[in-house]
């Protein structure tokens, strides 16, 4: 094994235990978070070492992988869908079945898609309201209103749970 | 109002429990791949790009000056062979704030009487992402829309239509079932019921295709008569196109993406609106027809236990479609009041901020 590839190895794992948390909650699917992931620190791969020049890498890789999931994959998925309701045929993503269906992972999985996003940024990768702004190119405004509704929907969520 | 604590949300999102990690040799693996093609698009590319720019070369030596300008020293290998081949990933599209900043030849709606009004009314913007992939075909030619739709029909009704594009390397490959060696050519291959996908590489180019049906013979056939010139991709050696009811060049799926997609739903009525040309036609099924309304032709496309799905141009320069629970007739009914509508409609007050289908 090459010291470039031991240099990956330490990165990827020092980095996708964030990595991969933040894209399961911005995307609110774990299959399709797992699957974005693995994209993202592959194309840094693809990359390396260029990635290691990255001054937010975290950041990247995430944007990168909900983009994915919101582009390619997305797009793909409402093909076949189209595609499935013309032929009949079983979807080919057939989600996993959730290792816990508690209250708060499923507030997170009913938060609208910009909602997510914004909770994963601010409470996972711990980022501010300007920097959410830049990383997904909205106004300052937007990343507080959005933030403020995601709270008190994950609130509610965390305040039955913790009655319970 | 509830009390709320940040840290306490912090710590219950860092117990929420996420999938496995990827097996490192799974990233290896991807990235080679992805390396590979890249070089492999690269390299067709670079033979495109000299032959597209030997073109205004010759042309402004003739005195016309005519052409796109090169700068002196662009690398023309590193220039993409499609628009998705642009890796853009890190701008994303982002949503439409107010329903006012959408152009307004986009902002669509039903009149008010013809259907219900709509729970969720929302857009996205790609100027930036459109800009940023302009930013990186700098020195570039521009990506060709290589591709061609054969369409099928018997009197006027859509038996099976045929799709075969100039692929993204790196957005081919997922999920096939099987392979076909044709020749020295390997085709990767996914099949369903009424639905093929296949994809293959071809001298320096990827290839995909997408059809209703197709069997492997017929694909065969294809990859051996199929040429391309120019721009265009040439299948008139091809059986299957050659009793086609259409052949459309450059359908407009692999060109230049549009900037807006804006969607209205009510129900399970739901209307799409962007501002790309796209060939009607790519919406076609088995059992699709065009009629006309306003003076221009739609095309109507009946899905098996899922309505009706109507696919026309409104305006020049945009895609409208509208898909439903009803029968043909109904949707063409609410279609025709379809119009440009002011930003203060109190329909619009449900403007969401890109929410789209909640996941499943």
């Amino acid at each position: 094994m090459s010291s470039k590839d031991d240099d990956f190895a330490g990165w990827y794992v020092a980095l996708r235990p964030r990595v991969l948390r933040a894209v399961t909650i911005a995307v609110g699917d774990r299959d399709l978070a797992e699957e974005a992931t693995a994209e993202a620190f592959a194309r840094a791969l693809a990359r390396w070492p260029a990635a290691t020049a990255l001054d937010a890498p975290v950041t990247w890789l995430v944007t990168v992988a909900v983009n994915e999931v919101r582009s390619r994959w997305r797009r793909a998925r409402l093909e076949r869908r189209h595609l499935h309701r013309i032929a009949a045929e079983p979807e080919r993503h057939t989600p996993a079945a959730e290792p816990r269906d508690d209250a708060l992972w499923t507030a997170v999985a009913a938060l609208p898609e910009r909602g997510r996003q914004v909770v994963a940024l601010r409470y996972v990768l711990d980022l501010t309201e300007p920097e959410i702004a830049t990383a997904l190119g909205i106004s300052r405004g937007t990343v507080a209103s959005t933030l403020s509704r995601a709270r008190q929907q994950l609130a509610a969520a965390l305040t039955r749970e913790e009655s319970q | 109002m509830i009390e709320f604590d940040d840290d306490a949300l912090t710590r219950a999102l860092a117990r929420l429990p996420v999938g496995e990690y990827a097996p490192i040799e799974l990233l290896r693996d991807r990235a080679r791949q992805a390396r590979t093609r890249r070089r492999l698009a690269q390299a067709g590319i670079a033979m495109t790009a000299v032959a597209l720019i030997a073109v205004p070369s010759a042309l402004a030596l003739g005195g016309d000056g005519a052409g796109r300008p090169q700068p002196a020293g662009s690398g023309a290998a590193d220039c993409p062979a499609t628009f998705a081949a642009v890796d853009v990933s890190d701008v994303p599209p982002v949503p439409v704030d107010d329903v006012s900043d959408l152009p307004e030849p986009l902002r669509l709606m039903w009149m008010p009487e013809a259907a219900p009004d709509p729970d969720r009314v929302f857009a996205e913007d790609a100027s930036a992402r459109n800009a940023a992939i302009d930013d990186r075909l700098a020195g570039c030619p521009e990506p060709a829309d290589q591709s061609i739709l054969v369409v099928q029909a018997e009197g006027g009704v859509v038996t099976r239509s045929v799709l075969i594009l100039r692929a993204d390397p790196e957005s081919v490959g997922a999920d096939e079932s099987s392979t076909l060696t044709v020749d020295d050519v390997e085709v990767h291959l996914q099949r369903g019921d009424g639905f093929v996908y296949a994809w293959w590489e071809s001298g320096d180019a990827t290839w995909e295709l997408r059809a209703d049906t197709l069997s492997d013979d017929e694909i065969a056939e294809l990859i051996r008569t199929m040429r391309t010139d120019g721009e265009r991709v040439d299948v008139s050696d091809w059986s299957v196109a050659a009793d086609a009811e259409q052949l459309i060049q450059g359908t407009g799926r692999s060109d230049r993406p549009g900037d807006y997609i804006y969607t209205a739903v009510a129900g399970d009525l739901r209307l799409t609106v962007t501002d790309e040309v796209d060939s009607i036609w790519l919406h076609a099924r088995p059992g699709s027809r065009v009629t006309e309304f306003l003076e221009r032709e739609v095309l109507v496309t009946p899905l098996p236990e899922r309505g009706t799905l109507l696919a026309w141009h409104l305006h020049d320069g945009d895609t409208v479609t509208l898909q439903g629970q009803a029968s043909a007739e109904e949707l063409l009914a609410i279609g025709e009041t379809i119009g440009v509508t002011p930003p203060d409609d109190p329909r619009f007050d449900a403007w969401a901020l890109g929410e789209e289908e909640p996941q499943q």
